[in-house]
């Protein structure tokens, strides 16, 4: 038990040197290179890796699958957006005002369905996200309905607002290591460990004394929220919202990330999401052999490399390294 | 060790993102088309498409524009919003094309709309929705008729044969949505009123307990305002559920799929859009026939089948744009300004004058009535 | 009143059929694999698009081009089977899921390049012609639906009750290793549930088109609503899909009859996440273990 609940030092301390030499890369990247267009598309990975990082959070420490991270997004946006478009709201602070509403509809949702497991979750999730699309759809005079809503203000800093790709990354790109960072101590915390323990077998975990329940209702919080501020981000960058915005096929790329990169690598969610970025890209134009590509990537990485393409890789070289290295004093 | 694996990560971003930069030559012309080629749309895309195409090698046989080609740059949209603002930015950003042709889908035209009003870009928009010109900006004109004058030629038609009470049926898409708001907001001004206003959704299996609902109303017509596959299933449950009201569907509905889908049940039913479809019905003083037969037969030439009217916008587009160019060339706000001085061109939708106040070109007039009869559009009035 | 009445029975059994040859699918497979497939609705699309081309478009007869399309949907069916069993043994049951939304959109974009992204639709059987029962609207092609998976589903639960094979697969579903003890071949029960579960589809996909149209994209939203109705009836029992597609088809028809076309889904889902809380293993009682098995979705 005391091993479960020391805090590890040595993790945390890691992780910074990590994430600090990450920030610094990143952060050093638009004065080195100055084209609009890929810091336009970095941005976009900014975003997108914030609900990738929220799920690989849930499925990494409890290993269960929810499909409303796309519903969150939505929320996220929207909520936001409404907020600063009806109210007049500063959109920083309609940000923060937007992620105590998703916070409370993931507590509440997740009070009720989290005491389902692997495909009813799935299932139970998949349900309120169609739920909370059709809401948006249907609650126009709100949400704009179908036609969605423009004219969402950008941030403001200082009296500038933040329009240019070159300021919106770097905003964009603190916020997003700064959510990394916490996710990374979040995962080797306390909580963490707890967390693990519950996945390997709840009924011991109680009988430890820890509330099984609310660690896992609180993770799932944590990691909706993650995905509604990546909603509320993206509206306030693109500038309007539509119920396309964070739907159902939303929800099935951020999985299909979380393929990519390892269900329970928060830096494999990262490597994700700029793969699924850059193959949007490249695939401009092409969307029917997108598809075809997507989708057999999708089944040979799971067939060859289970644990996800980055661990696979990762192992791949690693072994690689060590019969190199053996080979090596062999000779 | 994991401080270099981070920072190759991120240096790996870059080094894969410095890819998708490309240069072009200076003295071409590039014209940006971000146009859904994929999904349920694609129909709409693909005749664009080929009708730039088509044009564009014309134009480049003849030495082009002052003897600089021009060349299109083609993205798919995919029908999504989202993935039109990637590829517009794309254009805007990476390619820095001249001009946009595009997107056709309202939900992508009002989102793109931001990033090209920021770029300055010269835009012909390929979408009816009126939103992406009121308020007018400076750089960005629409073509097709809007929901704005479809609707009020529908109403004026309605009140001509002493129809006052309508049912509406209309999508759950932002092409239902718009035109339903048209239909609300026009409805007291035309002394029209709604007895029946539901929305259905593209993915219903079976109308007949919607279009049963009607029946019970004293609605003395129907009007449908949806695309795609919709006005063929809400046609054939028309009929089946034995609806004996006249039926009218927006400009959407034009097109030969849907007769052919409809079958015999679409003997008898309404619509109203632009002339494109009446070409035989035209009188010969009507100066749009010969821009519109011109067209049809050239396309048909080239691909065997009909035109629809999306590749018509895109062939209105074309002209107005080079027409604009051999005026002005390509700096953004002398362009813009010489499209915004386009007065009377005759095109295939209708015939267009812009102004600093209107950016959508078209009146009233460029819609008729369309009545469907022995597998055919024809035009009523 | 009495015209709703029948009105409401009429469309529930109709789109209840069409939605309970997907069901029904999705269990079968479910219950010899635990695997959900993510692309059962593109059996219905691959048999739809076939049809639509052959007998639609090129004007063969109607029986060639549905045994052409019967045997796409067999070999897709083989295909899936070594995609998700065969291939996949070291996968996690979230790798095998992702397997499927994989082979779903694979197909989807393959199918619009081999055919088109445009709608289709073939004449239906005995013409279009409506007749009346209590004033409301029946189509020959909706009995043509009702009829064809009334006689699939009760076959399928006479072949699974009464046949060697079919009792085989049930033994197998119930405990694997007990079943292969005592000589069952495991895998070829499996390999028919693959099978059997593409024909299911693949005859929804004959005799919906008609009525519905069909497109390269519109076999996942057939899926999702193919599980949760599997899902809501108890997964792994056929009787429990056929009752959970008629539910979600009765609740859909009396919400547009009653309240909005626009919002049908609502109570739909709404009614999936109460009967999940409420009664965890489904209407009938689906397999028992079958919540508490794969607890951790990532493991392999």
């Amino acid at each position: 038990m005391t091993t479960i609940a020391l805090p590890a030092r040595n993790e945390i301390r890691n992780n910074a040197a990590t994430v600090l030499a990450f920030a610094a890369g990143m952060i050093a990247l638009p004065f080195v290179f100055g084209n609009g267009y890929y810091l336009n598309t970095l941005v976009f990975v900014a975003i997108l890796a914030l609900p990738a990082l929220g799920l690989s959070l849930l499925s990494g420490l409890s290993g269960q699958l929810a499909i409303s991270h796309g519903a969150f997004f939505a929320l996220g946006a929207y909520g936001s957006s409404i907020l600063a478009v009806r109210l007049g709201i500063d959109p920083a602070i309609s940000t923060i005002l937007a992620q105590f509403i998703v916070a409370a509809i993931a507590a509440a949702i997740g009070a009720v369905v989290l005491r389902l497991r692997s495909h009813y979750l799935a299932i139970a999730t998949l349900s309120f996200a169609i739920i909370v699309e059709l809401l948006i759809e249907e609650w126009s005079s709100v949400t704009g309905g179908m036609q969605g809503m423009i004219g969402i203000p950008p941030y403001e800093i200082a009296g500038m607002s933040l329009t240019s790709d070159k300021a919106v990354y770097l905003v964009y790109w603190p916020i997003t290591i700064l959510m990394l960072w916490f996710a990374l101590n979040l995962s080797v915390s306390r909580v963490g460990r707890a967390l693990r323990a519950i996945r390997e077998g709840e009924p011991i975990v109680d009988s430890l004394g820890i509330r099984a329940a609310n660690y896992k209702i609180g993770v799932y919080v944590v990691s909706s929220v993650f995905a509604g501020l990546g909603g509320s981000l993206y509206a306030h960058f693109v500038g309007f919202v539509t119920p396309a915005t964070g739907s159902l096929m939303f929800a099935i790329d951020i999985i299909m990330v979380l393929a990519l990169g390892g269900f329970d690598r928060l830096w494999g969610a990262l490597v994700g999401v700029a793969l699924i970025t850059l193959l949007n890209e490249y695939a401009l134009g092409f969307a029917d052999y997108k598809r075809i590509f997507l989708g057999v990537a999708l089944i040979a990485v799971m067939l060859v490399f289970p644990r996800g393409l980055l661990p696979g890789i990762i192992d791949l070289v690693g072994s690689g390294l060590r019969k190199g290295g053996a080979d090596a004093r062999r000779a | 060790m994991r401080g270099i694996r981070a920072t190759a990560v991120a240096a790996g971003l870059v080094a894969a993102c410095s890819f998708i930069t490309t240069s072009h030559a200076d003295d071409t012309i590039q014209i940006g088309a971000p146009l859904i080629l994929s999904g349920p749309g694609a129909f709409a895309g693909e005749a664009s498409k080929r009708t730039l195409d088509m044009l564009a090698e014309e134009l480049n046989k003849g030495g082009g524009i002052s003897g600089a080609p021009v060349e299109f740059v083609y993205y798919d949209t995919e029908g999504k919003p989202d993935v039109a603002v990637r590829v517009v930015n794309r254009l805007v950003k990476s390619d820095q094309v001249d001009a946009v042709l595009g997107p056709i889908a309202s939900w992508e035209a009002v989102a793109v709309k931001q990033v090209l009003e920021r770029a300055g870009v010269p835009t012909l928009m390929l979408s009816a929705t009126r939103s992406t010109v009121d308020p007018v900006s400076d750089c960005v004109f629409k073509l097709p008729a809007d929901d704005a004058i479809v609707v009020a030629r529908v109403y004026k038609y309605l009140k001509e044969n002493g129809i006052s009470k309508v049912a509406l049926i209309t999508t759950q898409d932002g092409f239902g949505d718009g035109g339903q708001r048209e239909l609300e907001n026009q409805a007291e001004a035309a002394g029209i009123e709604i007895v029946f206003d539901e929305k259905f959704s593209m993915d219903d299996t079976d109308l007949a307990p919607l279009l049963n609902k009607i029946k019970r109303t004293d609605a003395q017509a129907v009007i449908n305002w949806s695309s795609s596959r919709a006005p063929v299933i809400v046609t054939n449950t028309f009929r089946q559920v034995g609806l004996d009201l006249p039926l009218i569907h927006s400009h959407a509905a034009i097109s030969p799929a849907v007769l052919e889908g409809a079958g015999d049940n679409s003997e008898g039913m309404l619509a109203a859009g632009a002339k494109f479809e009446a070409v035989n019905d035209l009188p010969d003083s009507d100066p749009q026939k010969p821009v519109i037969k011109a067209y049809r037969d050239a396309y048909e030439a080239s691909f065997g089948e009909a035109p629809n009217q999306f590749g018509a916008g895109a062939y209105d587009a074309f002209n107005i744009l080079v027409d604009a160019l051999k005026r002005a060339g390509t700096e953004s706000e002398a362009l813009c300004d010489a499209i915004e001085q386009t007065k009377g061109h005759v095109g295939l939708g209708g015939v267009y004058s812009y102004s600093d106040s209107d950016h959508a070109g078209l009146g009233t007039d460029s819609v008729v009535i369309y009545q469907a009869g022995s597998g055919q559009w024809k035009m009523l009035q | 009143m009495i015209t709703d009445l029948a009105q409401i029975l009429i469309t529930t059994l109709t789109v209840g059929s069409m939605y309970a040859l997907v069901a029904v699918g999705v269990s079968l497979i479910y219950s010899a694999t635990g695997v959900i497939n993510f692309a059962q609705g593109e059996f219905v699309m691959i048999s739809g698009m076939t049809v639509a081309g052959l007998y639609g478009q090129l004007g063969w007869p109607l029986a060639p081009a549905i045994g052409v399309a019967l045997v796409a949907v067999l070999l897709y069916g083989a295909l899936l089977m070594v995609l998700t069993t065969g291939l996949a043994r070291r996968t996690s049951l979230i790798g095998v899921l992702i397997i499927t939304i994989g082979a779903s959109i694979a197909t989807s974009g393959t199918a619009a390049r081999i055919w088109d992204s445009d709608t289709h639709r073939f004449a239906p059987f005995s013409g279009d012609a409506p007749f009346w029962v209590f004033g409301a609207t029946v189509t020959p092609q909706a009995l043509w639906i009702i009829g064809v998976s009334t006689v699939c589903v009760a076959g399928l639960i006479w072949f699974m009750r009464s046949t060697m094979v079919g009792k085989a697969m049930r033994a197998c579903s119930l405990d694997k290793s007990a079943a292969t003890m005592v000589g069952i071949p495991v895998q070829a029960t499996v390999m028919v549930s693959f099978l059997l579960s593409g024909l299911l589809g693949g005859v929804g996909g004959i005799v919906t088109t008609p009525l519905t149209t069909v497109d390269a994209y519109s076999g996942m939203l057939l899926a999702i609503k193919g599980f949760s109705a599997a899902m809501l009836g108890g997964m792994g029992s056929i009787v429990g899909a056929l009752l959970g597609a008629l539910l979600i088809a009765f609740i859909e028809t009396v919400t547009v009859t009653f309240g909005s076309s626009a919002l049908k889904e609502l109570p739909t889902f709404t009614a999936i996440i109460l009967v999940l809380l409420l009664l965890p293993r489904g209407i009938v009682g689906g397999r028992q273990e079958a919540g508490l098995q794969h607890e951790d979705l990532t493991k392999q």
